[in-house]
């Protein structure tokens, strides 16, 4: 054997080993099916997505408003029948009991509870206009919020302000890595409990010995995002997320609008997360996967979050999960007094496969005309092309029975324009393609289809302050962090895959303008006309820089201004540089030693869509309001 | 019975020659015309002749009626113990001393259900497994005391079950103790009244047609440590009636240095049980105590720390038990019974019929058997019942085929019906489970048995995981 023959097999055994790690067999797939895997697509037979009618997506909980119109009468009853006692619909929008199994530390009784954002939304439709968002709870609700948690307050009777919940635990910076503080009932912070038993309390900072060795005491949100799409998420061929990541942000982009990139690209250098899912559920798969579930992407399979909602946060246990959550505080208290375990494996995956099949609204109108022909969808049409989106490839790709332009270009089959303007899109990739679904059930309806998921899943930096810095005197000196909390990142991370603290998912935009408020990973961005919320929008011009800060201040009163803080949240606040032309203004930016100075413009502490909301800031007000125009249409 | 032998071959033989000797004697060929004879002496020696024959046919009476008998006697002197009992009024010697041993290789094959698909191979798991055991015995039906101590080759923590895996790596292997009791017989009726003392076969009755036991309750493998009282409290009229009560403890905890719930883990049982001739009924009551004993869970401290005292689970929810009762949390890491006693009334009923078939075998009769199961200390998944028929057949001497049974088992049993820890592992795997068993067992010879059984049944949790299994069995008692 010549040694060019060695070198060859040596490379194939190698790519071969690498493979084995994120791709599978027919058989594999066959037989792993908790992991949930995705087979290829056959790309030369993929459809548009089956959607439900924007007027019946989401407006009750049946099969009508849930669910693909093709799917058989018999799993639309067996999933979808509220009044069944036996259906995962049931399940998931019924209170439970602690003799049916909540607790005996929960944080919602019903998995309804981390999915009612329309509940808020109802609230807020009283006393102003919330557009054309949903107000029936169901599985394709978010997680609602109307304040900011206190902490100190979450323990008594009043009712929560925010479907979020909390995490907890100690990071050690050194050596990144994260104690969930198990000990104490993290990293969930659970605030409801059973019988006598008493809900979880954050450790005491003086009696926590990580903080004596180099810890910090972390402490995050997180909001469940609505469940629409996600078998949609499941049937992508992991090597079609994986091509769109450039960790080394090779890749730029063409885009006419000002100012250009500080870095060697578009700065936008996502990656795929990696993780196990043997080490989230019993039964995982024990193969390192790509991530997609979950705010950090930290899940490779589906399955991994129905039975963590279901144990987390409702508190049953099954054969995934089989262990109690506990306190130390509830010690020899019997206050689980529902025999283990509480749901069996058939009931975890009967819910898994409601929401595999839950299915996508239709984009409105307004987007999907050919030529605008009004001045609502010139806007939205024009939100879209600001977003960077080819709205023909859109078009043609989501509508049944049009001939998708540009087939086969990488480009215009993910509805990316050339001119990518704001580059929005760098992230938010409006199509993906399924690949073959795992689901037996609604496997043909979620298989080889164009979906406007609006999301690479990719995880990307989203900026953060060093941790090694005085956040309290950033907060103090900096009021561009009153309101609304613009540090995005918490270092929170159990089992978080190969994330960072700063590392968030592309959040699918699937839905968007029909779920609504509140936004981003914790709900931090949330309607409330009584108290609102505020932020401080980045100035666009001199003339605007020199604007007193409160005139900057925008409250959070409609659907509009909660998009435009999202926008402008995705980054930290705008360096004092840009604003005095030159010199950076330092004396509203904390002076921290030149290492640590986030207020730079390419400070590697912000976020990675740094460059495409500096050219938010500048677009004028009515490209702004076309953006968020669009993004409602969706 | 050598020299009884001896005496009979050797009359039948005098008998014999003295025929033959007397017809060589009178030279009566067999060929050619008899020769003219005097009349007087052929008389004579004819009357003689008839005389000896009818002796002959007397003495063949006889030797046939002493073989059969021979036969008899030897049967009895094989079934008959070595040692004659002591004559009235002579103090009992010793009781015989026994050396037990048993060894059964059994091919196991199951095939688990998988909700988690822990198994990514083939769907089934099989192999080898092997049991040895090997003791002495001290028993006879007349001795005050009797006992026995038997040990077994390398046991799992697992109380109900014998077999281990082949191998050992080679290495050592590991012997534990299997049993060793003592039993006190008082009274000059040996059968009166028994206390039992040590580690010891289980007392309870459940059943007793040929090899099968019920295992509803209790695994045939399991040896309690305790004391055990039997007494026969009536006998008349071919009805008997007797009861078995006993203290047993499983662990026990002092309440010394260990941080959690201590004291002993026990029993308290009694059963009554009637027999008459076709019928036998029986009533339990099993008494479990302290059930989350060995539970401990790290606590909140007043100065605002936890303790950091290792959390356990309660002793017989711990790893290598059958742990298929309800559990719920009562801590971080310690999880326990439901309640803290479990007490069980198990009524039993068996019956039998014999069957006209002793060409297959002498005793052939069909059997059936009912249990059930009631934890009067639990609100829910507190019912157990299983039922039984089988049939008994074969013998090793007269019989068409050697001793054989086949039996058919059903059982519905909930989870905290019974403590699963002891219970059948077999079928169910401890508690909480419904399906049936079906099985036989044929003696090849009296040392060397073969048996088999297939187990279908949806098994914990919550009856929501089919479980199949067979497993064939070879085995050797002396």
């Amino acid at each position: 054997m010549r040694s060019t023959d060695h070198l060859f097999w040596l490379c194939a055994l190698a790519a071969g080993c690498y493979g084995g790690e994120l791709t599978d067999s027919a058989d594999t797939i066959a037989d792993r099916d908790l992991s949930g895997i995705a087979g290829p697509p056959d790309r030369g037979s993929v459809r548009p997505a089956e959607v439900i009618g924007r007027d019946l997506f989401g407006m009750a909980n049946g099969p009508q408003a849930l669910t693909f119109g093709s799917l058989g009468d018999a799993p639309r009853a067996a999933l979808f029948d509220a009044r069944d006692p036996d259906s995962p619909l049931a399940f998931f929008v019924t209170p439970h009991t602690a003799e049916d199994g909540v607790g005996p530390m929960f944080n919602q009784n019903r998995c309804g509870g981390c999915h009612e954002n329309a509940r808020d939304n109802a609230v807020v439709a009283e006393s102003s206009a919330v557009g054309d968002v949903l107000l029936v709870n169901s599985p394709v609700a978010r997680a609602g919020r109307r304040a900011v948690t206190d902490h100190d307050l979450v323990n008594t009777p009043l009712q929560s302000p925010s479907g979020a919940f909390t995490l907890f635990g100690d990071y050690f910076v050194a050596d990144r890595r994260f104690d969930p503080l198990a000990l104490f009932g993290g990293p969930v912070r659970h605030t409801g409990a059973t019988g006598a038993c008493f809900v979880d309390r954050l450790p005491d900072e003086a009696a926590d010995p990580n903080l004596a060795s180099g810890a910090v005491r972390q402490v995050g949100e997180r909001a469940a995002p609505s469940y629409v799409g996600r078998g949609l998420i499941e049937a992508i061929y992991a090597p079609d997320i994986e091509a769109l990541s450039d960790p080394e942000d090779r890749v730029s982009s063409l885009s006419t609008l000002v100012p250009s990139p500080s870095c060697a690209g578009d700065c936008i250098s996502g990656r795929a997360n990696q993780n196990r899912a043997d080490a989230a559920i019993v039964g995982g798969d024990p193969i390192v996967r790509l991530g997609r579930f979950g705010l950090r992407a930290a899940a490779p399979s589906l399955l991994e979050v129905v039975a963590a909602g279901a144990q987390r946060d409702l508190g049953y246990t099954h054969p995934f999960s089989p262990t109690e959550e506990q306190n130390p505080y509830n010690a020899g208290l019997i206050c689980d007094v529902a025999p283990d375990p509480e749901l069996g494996a058939d009931e975890v995956l009967a819910l898994r496969e409601m929401i595999r099949a839950l299915a996508p609204p239709e984009l409105a109108p307004a987007l999907l005309v050919a030529e605008p022909d009004d001045a609502a969808s010139t806007a939205v049409h024009a939100g879209a092309q600001l977003f960077g989106v080819d709205l023909e490839a859109l078009r043609t790709r989501v509508v049944t029975g049009e001939e998708p332009t540009g087939f086969g270009d990488e480009d215009a089959d993910r509805a990316i324009s050339v001119d990518r303007q704001l580059n929005c899109v760098g992230c938010h990739t409006p199509i993906v393609v399924t690949g073959q679904s795992p689901s037996t059930t609604v496997g043909e309806q979620l298989s080889n289809r164009w979906v406007p998921l609006f999301s690479d899943l990719l995880i990307h930096d989203m900026g953060s302050l060093p941790l090694e810095g005085d956040l309290d005197a950033i907060f103090d000196s900096h009021p561009f962090f009153n309101g609304v909390r613009r540090n995005l990142a918490d270092f929170v991370l159990p089992n978080q895959g190969v994330a960072t603290g700063a590392e968030w998912r592309t959040a699918p935009l699937l839905a968007f303008g029909l779920v609504g408020p509140p936004f981003l990973h914790d709900a931090r961005v949330f309607l409330n006309p009584i108290a609102p919320a505020y932020f401080y929008y980045g100035s666009r011009t001199a003339d605007e820089a020199a604007l007193s800060l409160e005139a900057r201040r925008v409250e959070i009163v409609d659907v509009d201004t909660a998009i435009r803080a999202a926008i402008e949240l995705h980054d930290l606040p705008q360096p004092p540089d840009l604003d005095l032309d030159g010199t950076p203004d330092y004396a509203s930016c904390p002076p921290l030693p030149s290492a640590l100075d986030w207020c730079r413009r390419d400070s590697p502490f912000r976020s990675e869509a740094k460059n495409v909301v500096e050219k938010w800031h500048a677009l004028g007000d009515a490209e702004q309001a076309q953006v968020v125009a669009f993004l409602k249409a969706l | 019975m050598k020299r009884l032998l001896t005496s009979l071959a050797a009359s039948s033989l005098v008998a014999l020659s003295l025929l033959s000797g007397s017809r060589v004697a009178h030279g009566q060929p067999d060929d050619g015309p008899p020769a003219k004879e005097d009349p007087e002496p052929d008389d004579e020696a004819n009357k003689a002749l008839e005389r000896l024959e009818s002796e002959m046919r007397a003495l063949r009476a006889e030797h046939e009626k002493m073989k059969v008998e021979l036969a008899d006697l030897k049967r009895k002197q094989a079934e008959a113990p070595t040692v004659l009992p002591p004559a009235k009024g002579e103090e009992p010697g010793p009781p015989p001393l026994s050396p037990t041993a048993s060894v059964a290789m059994r091919y196991d094959n199951i095939f688990p259900p998988d909700p988690t698909e822990q198994f990514q191979g083939d769907p089934y798991v099989d192999g080898f497994r092997m049991r040895v055991r090997a003791g002495v015995r001290l028993y006879d039906d007349t001795s005050l005391v009797n006992g026995e101590v038997r040990l077994a080759l390398g046991q799992p923590q697992n109380p109900a079950i014998g077999y281990v895996s082949l191998g050992e790596g080679f290495r050592v292997a590991t012997v534990g103790l299997d049993r060793y009791w003592a039993g006190f017989r008082p009274f000059d009726d040996r059968s009166f009244i028994q206390v039992t003392v040590g580690k010891m076969p289980l007392p309870f009755w459940r059943g007793d047609r040929g090899r099968w036991r019920s295992e509803l309750t209790w695994d045939s493998d399991v040896n309690p440590t305790g004391v055990a009282l039997d007494i026969k409290l009536f006998e008349q009229a071919g009805v008997v009636v007797d009861n078995t009560a006993g203290y047993f403890v499983m662990h026990d905890i002092e309440d010394l240095r260990f941080v959690g719930l201590t004291g002993p883990v026990s029993l308290i049982a009694d059963q009554l049980r009637v027999r008459w001739t076709y019928l036998t009924a029986a009533f339990a009551f099993y008494d479990y105590e302290n059930l989350n004993t060995g539970m401990s869970a790290p606590g909140a401290l007043t100065s605002g720390g936890v303790s950091a005292q290792p959390a356990a689970n309660a002793f017989l929810l711990q790893d290598g038990f059958q742990a298929t009762n309800n559990r719920i949390s009562y801590g971080p890491g310690a999880e326990g019974f439901v309640k803290e006693a479990f007490r069980i009334i198990n009524p039993t009923l068996q019956g039998h019929i014999p069957l006209p078939l002793d060409t297959l075998g002498k005793g052939t009769e069909l059997f059936m058997f009912v249990d059930y199961s009631h934890n009067l200390a639990v609100e829910d998944d507190h019912h157990g019942i299983g039922g039984t028929a089988g049939l008994k057949t074969g013998d090793h001497q007269t019989g068409w085929v050697s001793p054989l049974e086949l039996w058919f088992t059903y059982r519905l049993v909930q989870a905290d019906a019974t403590l699963a820890t002891f219970a059948d592992s077999n079928l169910g795997g401890g508690t909480d489970f419904r399906g049936f068993e079906i099985g036989a067992s044929y003696d090849a010879t009296k040392s060397v048995s073969l048996s088999a059984g297939y187990f279908d049944y949806l098994g914990a949790p919550s009856l929501s995981a089919q479980w199949r299994r067979f497993f064939v069995d070879v085995r050797w008692d002396y």
